[in-house]
């Protein structure tokens, strides 16, 4: 079975931590992590290039990939 | 006089940019904000904290008031890094402004000047409106504002140092040869140097540290804007050149005998 096939999970590098995920699309992701869907103030980057938001739903995820996701937070 | 602050298309009433980091809660941090008049404020971009959901975001405390949203590269060591950083907050945040941190290292939190100016080119190549935080060194400052930063924001001693202006003549040199912005960012401990800056010709003060880890915050939020609204209108007014001798205030003129003698150059002699 392949590592992209429907059913097994796909092994991914988030945040620096690895993690078994079943969502093939960045917005499947959010969802699984249970972040807010609608991505509002969250950004990703995979493989250090930035996702846009117009391209979640599309962008398939990667054995191996490199995930970040950021949001804002305090700062000077 | 109207006296206005503009930063690329954005005109701002206020001198004063506030860091939303290190408050004691975020009440404070809000209290500090309001009694500070800022209408800009400057937020860090993190990894999302995947096992805690629960905290409130930074947006949604800062929700309550139209503050113009600038988000920063802390942390970053790399043009590499800091590149990356910018474009997932204008990702984020639907903002291309970003406050450029690209530091040295650990001790000084220093701008590591070469990486500084090749991230600075990159991001204006972007798209950026580019705020670059930078030593205090009027070399670097020209170059930054030459290749079309938005404004320039120099160090007035370390990051979190309380330090002042340890270079107040660099901060007069670096007016005379930028004409965008210049904006202190690192260093003000307390109201006169504020103050300071703004008499020496800054457009304006980025405080963090300062307010948030004071005695108590808000009440410093307040001096640091009478602090920089003092400076400013001194700076404006025009100041009289420094003498190393007295210059009398009150006419000699018209003077009781006193029994002495009053030479040109304003010396009594008995």
């Amino acid at each position: 079975m392949s590592p992209q096939s429907p059913h097994s999970p796909t092994r991914l590098i988030i945040g620096g931590e690895e993690k078994e995920i079943k969502a093939r699309t960045a917005n499947d992701l959010l969802a699984e992590l249970r972040l807010p869907e609608d991505g509002r103030g969250i950004a990703i980057a995979i493989n250090d290039s930035v996702v846009p938001k117009s391209r979640w739903r599309e962008h398939a995820l990667m054995e191996g990939d490199r995930i970040e996701i950021v949001r804002a937070t305090q700062g000077g | 006089m109207e006296d206005y602050l503009q930063i690329a298309d954005r005109t701002f009433t206020s001198r004063l940019i506030l860091g939303t980091a290190r408050y004691p809660n975020p009440e404070t941090m809000l209290e500090s904000i309001a009694a500070s008049g800022t209408e800009m404020v400057t937020v860090a971009v993190r990894r999302y904290n995947l096992e805690d959901h629960s905290s409130e975001s930074i947006l949604g405390l800062l929700r309550s008031g139209a503050f113009h949203i600038l988000p920063n590269t802390a942390g970053c060591y790399t043009a590499k890094d800091a590149v990356l950083t910018a474009e997932l907050a204008r990702e984020a945040l639907e903002t291309n402004w970003i406050k450029l941190e690209v530091i040295g290292d650990d001790e000084t939190l220093m701008p590591d000047v070469t990486e500084l100016l090749k991230a600075a080119s990159q991001l204006l190549t972007l798209g950026f409106i580019v705020m670059p935080y930078t030593n205090d060194d009027p070399v670097t400052a020209r170059k930054l504002a030459d290749m079309g930063c938005a404004a320039v924001m120099p160090l007035g001693a370390p990051i979190g140092s309380g330090g002042g202006i340890r270079n107040p003549a660099n901060i007069t040199i670096i007016r005379e040869l930028v004409s965008v912005p210049i904006l202190i960012d690192a260093g003000i401990g307390t109201a006169s140097h504020a103050a300071l800056a703004m008499e020496l010709g800054a457009d304006g003060i980025l405080l963090n540290t300062a307010i948030s880890c004071a005695e108590h915050p808000a009440q410093m939020a307040r001096a640091m804007k009478l602090a920089v609204e003092a400076g400013r209108a001194a700076y404006r007014a025009g100041r009289i050149p420094e003498r190393l001798m007295a210059e009398r205030s009150s006419p000699i003129g018209g003077m009781i005998a006193h029994g002495g003698k009053i030479t040109q150059g304003g010396m009594i002699h008995a």
